[in-house]
C-alpha cells in the first residue's frame, strides 16, 4: 500500500492536468488550476528546505572544524543577516536587503561571470587545434562566428553576413534537432511517469 | 625479509634502512621476536610484525624447598637412556608403520636435511631462553642421584628393564670428541656420569660440526646499471614474489646481511651529493595562459579607457530579429499593456540590462503600461531597479508582480488563472486590484505584448511552449548572445515576433531608437576583445599545429 498510494496520486494528478490541457470543462478546469497552484506552493517551499539544508550543513562544518569552516561562518552570517532584515524591515525590497543585493550579490556574481571570459580564452587556445578534419572544421566555424560577432561592429560586414548564414542554417539545424529530441524525450518520460513505470517522486 | 620495527614494512634481506619510512632495520640492540623473527627495538614490548609479546618469561619465583610442589620427575639417567634408545625404537616403529600404512614405493626414510629447520629453530630458542629440557628438568641438586637409583631399582616397569638390557652395549665407549665441544652443560655432566653410551641419536648427530668445503667461486652476477647502486654486484637479491618462506635470519646472520647495506652506505657517501633542487619557474603552459589573460585584459581595458572603437559610422545591416522587434514595439498604440518577464540571474545582468534597458525606454516612449514578472527569485529586484531607471512611475506606468515559482507549472497556472495569479504587488504589498491603471488586465488576458528577457533556455522555452498557445498577444524576446541560437528557430516559426541576441543586437536597437546608451558603448569594446581572442586562438593553433599538449 505504501508503494501504491504514491503511484495513484502521481498518475491521477498527471492525467487530470493533462486532461485539463485538452478538455474544457468547468470542474476539470477548477481541479487542474488548483493542482497547478499546489505545485507552485510546493516549488516555493523547496526554497525553505534548501535554506534549512544549507544552514545545517554549514553549521555542522563549523562545529566539526572541517576544511574551510571559516567560509561557512560567513555563509551563515550572511544568510541570517538577509533573513532578519527581510523579515524585520520592509521585506525583500527594503533598503538594507536592496543594498546588499545591489552592491554585494550583484557585483560578486558579475565578477565570477567575467572570469569566464579568461577561462574561455585559455580553453579555446588549448582546444582549437588542427588534429583531425572534424577539429579543423570546428576551428573554422568558431573562427567565422567569432569574426562575425567582431566584424558586425566594424566595416567588415560581408563577414558578418557569412556569420549570419552559419548561425541561421547549420547551427539552427542542429538546434532544431536538439529541441525535437528534447521534446520527444519529455513526451516519453511523461508517459512513463503517467503509467507508473518511472517513479521519480519515490526514488 | 626484514620487517621494519617502525612501520612493519617488509624490506629485502640486507637492507639497513626501511624503504618506506627510512627507519633503521638493524638496531644495535634489538629484540628478536620468538614467533616470527622480526627484529624489534629494545623498547618495544610487542612485536611490530606479529604482535607477540617480546618480554621474556618471568623467572619462577624462588620458594623454599619445602613449599615446592612435588612433581614426579624422571631422573636424568633414565631420560638420557631413553633418548639414546629412542632412535632405534622409533626406527623400528617407523618401519612397522610404513609396512602397514604406506605402499612400498613410498616408503622412505626422512632425510636429515628435512629436520634441519627444526634444529635451527631449537638453536635460536636456546640463544634466547632456556631450552625446553632445561625448563623441564630440575636444577642439579644433590638429592637427585639417590632418587634416581631408587626409582630405577624399585619403580622401573618390566618393559623398560627389557629395553635397558637390550640397548646397553656390553662395553662402554668413550664419548666422541666433537660431542665434548658442544656446549650443553647438563648433557656433558650426564655423559660423564653415565658409563655407557648408546648410539648417537639423529638429533645429536645433527649437532656434529661439518667441515667447511672449499667454497665455490660465486657466480658472476650482473652489476647494477643505474642509480646509487651502480657498479655494485651481488648485494641485492631479487625478492621472490611467490615461494616458500625464507629462513628467518638470526641476530648474527642479520649482522652479516647488513654488511651489504653498510657497503651501500659507504658507496653513497663516496658519490657526489646531488645538486639542491631549485624552485622551478611556472611551467611554460601556465606562463602562456597568464600571457593570454593579460592580453585579454588589455583588449578590454584600453578600448574602455580610450573610447575606441565606436559604432561604425556607415549603415551596417541591422539583424532581422532586431528589426522585427523594433517594429513590433513601434506598432503598439499608446497606453498598451505590456507584460515583461525578467528571467535571468544577477551574474547575467551586465549583458541583459544592456538588452532590456533600450526596450523599456522604447516602451516608455510609446506610453505603454508595463507589468514586470519573473520566474527567478532574484528577478523582481532586477526588474524593479531597471523599471525605475527607465523612468516609469510605479503604480501608474508599471507594477511589479514579483516572483512566480514552478517555471512550467507557474506559467501554466498564470495562463489558466481567471484573476491575478499573485494578489499583491512586490514593492508595496498592495492588492493588485487597487492599481487603477491595471484594472483591465488579469492573468494573461488583456495584454498587447509579452516581452521576454531570458538568460536560460528553460525559462525562454517555458514561456514559448506553455504560454504562447494560450495568449493572442505577440511575444518578443531579448536573450544573452549564447542563447540566441536556441531562440532563432522560434523566430523563424513566427512564435517570436522579434529577437535581440546579446549586446551587439542591443546596440543596433539603440541605434534604431536614436538613444545610444550602455550597449552602444560596450558592444564595440566587446567586439574588439572578441577579435583579439580570435587572433590569439588562431595564432595558437598555427604555432602548435597538430602537436598535443
Amino acid at each position: 500500500m505504501r508503494k501504491v498510494i504514491p503511484i495513484l496520486v502521481a498518475v491521477l494528478t498527471g492525467l487530470t492536468v493533462l486532461a485539463d490541457f485538452f478538455i474544457t470543462h468547468p470542474i476539470l478546469d477548477l481541479v487542474g488550476r488548483t493542482l497547478l497552484q499546489w505545485a507552485m506552493i510546493v516549488a516555493a517551499f523547496a526554497f525553505v528546505a534548501g535554506l534549512l539544508n544549507i544552514f545545517f550543513t554549514h553549521t555542522s562544518r563549523v562545529f566539526h572544524r572541517e576544511k574551510g569552516w571559516g567560509y561557512s561562518i560567513v555563509v551563515i552570517l550572511a544568510m541570517w543577516t538577509v533573513l532578519v532584515f527581510g523579515f524585520v524591515g520592509d521585506g525583500p525590497h527594503g533598503y538594507v536587503v536592496s543594498w546588499i543585493f545591489r552592491y554585494v550579490q550583484y557585483p560578486l556574481q558579475a565578477t565570477v561571470m567575467a572570469l569566464l571570459a579568461f577561462f574561455a580564452l585559455s580553453a579555446g587556445y588549448r582546444a582549437f587545434r588542427r588534429r583531425t578534419l572534424e577539429s579543423t572544421i570546428m576551428l573554422l566555424s568558431a573562427s567565422l562566428v567569432l569574426l562575425g560577432y567582431a566584424a558586425i561592429m566594424t566595416d567588415l560586414w560581408p563577414v558578418s553576413a557569412l556569420k549570419e548564414w552559419v548561425l541561421s542554417v547549420p547551427a539552427m539545424a542542429g538546434v532544431r534537432g536538439i529541441l525535437l529530441g528534447v521534446a520527444l524525450g519529455i513526451t516519453a518520460t511523461g508517459l512513463r511517469i503517467l503509467i507508473g513505470m518511472d517513479k521519480p517522486y519515490s526514488d | 625479509m626484514i620487517y621494519c620495527p617502525n612501520c612493519g614494512t617488509a624490506n629485502r634481506e640486507g637492507s639497513k634502512y626501511c624503504n618506506q619510512c627510512g627507519a633503521r632495520l638493524t638496531p644495535e640492540e634489538g629484540i628478536i621476536c620468538q614467533i616470527c623473527g622480526t627484529i624489534n627495538s629494545p623498547e618495544n614490548e610487542k612485536c611490530v610484525n606479529c604482535g607477540a609479546s617480546l618480554k621474556p618469561a618471568p623467572p619462577p619465583e624462588e620458594k623454599p624447598a619445602e613449599e615446592l610442589p612435588k612433581v614426579p620427575v624422571f631422573p636424568e639417567e633414565i631420560i638420557l637412556t631413553i633418548e639414546e634408545e629412542a632412535p632405534d625404537f622409533l626406527a623400528d616403529l617407523r618401519a612397522k608403520v610404513q609396512e602397514v600404512v604406506l605402499p612400498e614405493e613410498e616408503r622412505e626414510v626422512v632425510p636429515p636435511e628435512e629436520e634441519k629447520p627444526i634444529f635451527i629453530a631449537e638453536e635460536r630458542y636456546e640463544e634466547e631462553k632456556p631450552s625446553e629440557e632445561e625448563e623441564l628438568l630440575p636444577p642439579p641438586a644433590e638429592e637427585k642421584p639417590a632418587v634416581a637409583v631408587e626409582y630405577r631399582e624399585e619403580e622401573l616397569p618390566d618393559w623398560l628393564k627389557e629395553a635397558e638390557e637390550i640397548v646397553l652395549p656390553p662395553e662402554p665407549s668413550a664419548p666422541a670428541d666433537w660431542l665434548k665441544e658442544v656446549e650443553i652443560p647438563w648433557l656433558e655432566e650426564e655423559i660423564v656420569e653415565v658409563p655407557v653410551l648408546a648410539e648417537i641419536p639423529p638429533w645429536l648427530e645433527a649437532l656434529r660440526p661439518v667441515e667447511k668445503a672449499p667454497e665455490a667461486p660465486p657466480p658472476e652476477e650482473e652489476a647494477e646499471e643505474m642509480g646509487v647502486l651502480q657498479g655494485l654486484k651481488g648485494l641485492l637479491k631479487p625478492a621472490a614474489i611467490f615461494g616458500p618462506p625464507e629462513k628467518i635470519p638470526l641476530r648474527g646472520e642479520v649482522a652479516e646481511l647488513s654488511l651489504g647495506g653498510e657497503e651501500v652506505q659507504k658507496l653513497i657517501k663516496l658519490k657526489p651529493a646531488a645538486p639542491a633542487v631549485k624552485i622551478k619557474a611556472p611551467p611554460k603552459e601556465i606562463r602562456t595562459h597568464r600571457l593570454l589573460h593579460f592580453i585579454l585584459l588589455l583588449a578590454v581595458l584600453i578600448p574602455m579607457l580610450l573610447g575606441w572603437p565606436s559604432m561604425p559610422s556607415g549603415s551596417p545591416p541591422t539583424p532581422p530579429g532586431v528589426e522585427k522587434f523594433f517594429q513590433t514595439v513601434e506598432a503598439l498604440p499608446p497606453g498598451s499593456f505590456v507584460l515583461v518577464a525578467f528571467d535571468y540571474e544577477p551574474y547575467m545582468a551586465g549583458e541583459m540590462e544592456s538588452v532590456a534597458y533600450p526596450v523599456l525606454t522604447h516602451l516608455k516612449g510609446r506610453g505603454c503600461r508595463v507589468a514586470l514578472i519573473s520566474l527567478n527569485p532574484a528577478g523582481p529586484a532586477l526588474a524593479q531597479a531597471l523599471g525605475e531607471r527607465a523612468g516609469f512611475l510605479y503604480g501608474e506606468e508599471f507594477v511589479n508582480l514579483g516572483y512566480i515559482p514552478g517555471v512550467e507549472a507557474g506559467l501554466r497556472a498564470l495562463g489558466t488563472s481567471e484573476g491575478w495569479l499573485v494578489r499583491y504587488d512586490y514593492l508595496q504589498g498592495k492588492p493588485l486590484d487597487s492599481f487603477p491603471a491595471f484594472q483591465s488586465v488579469k492573468g494573461l488576458k488583456g495584454w498587447n505584448l509579452i516581452v521576454l528577457f531570458s538568460g536560460q533556455s528553460s525559462t525562454l522555452l517555458g514561456w514559448i511552449e506553455q504560454v504562447g498557445s494560450m495568449v493572442e498577444a505577440p511575444m518578443v524576446a531579448g536573450v544573452i548572445s549564447g542563447l540566441k541560437p536556441y531562440a532563432e528557430p522560434y523566430l523563424g516559426s513566427g512564435q517570436l515576433k522579434g529577437l535581440l541576441g546579446g549586446m551587439a543586437d542591443a546596440a543596433f536597437y539603440e541605434a534604431m531608437l536614436g538613444k545610444p546608451s550602455a550597449a552602444t558603448r560596450a558592444a564595440p569594446v566587446q567586439a574588439f576583445a572578441l577579435l583579439i581572442a580570435l587572433l590569439v586562438i588562431l595564432v595558437g593553433s598555427l604555432m602548435r599545429g597538430e602537436s598535443h599538449a
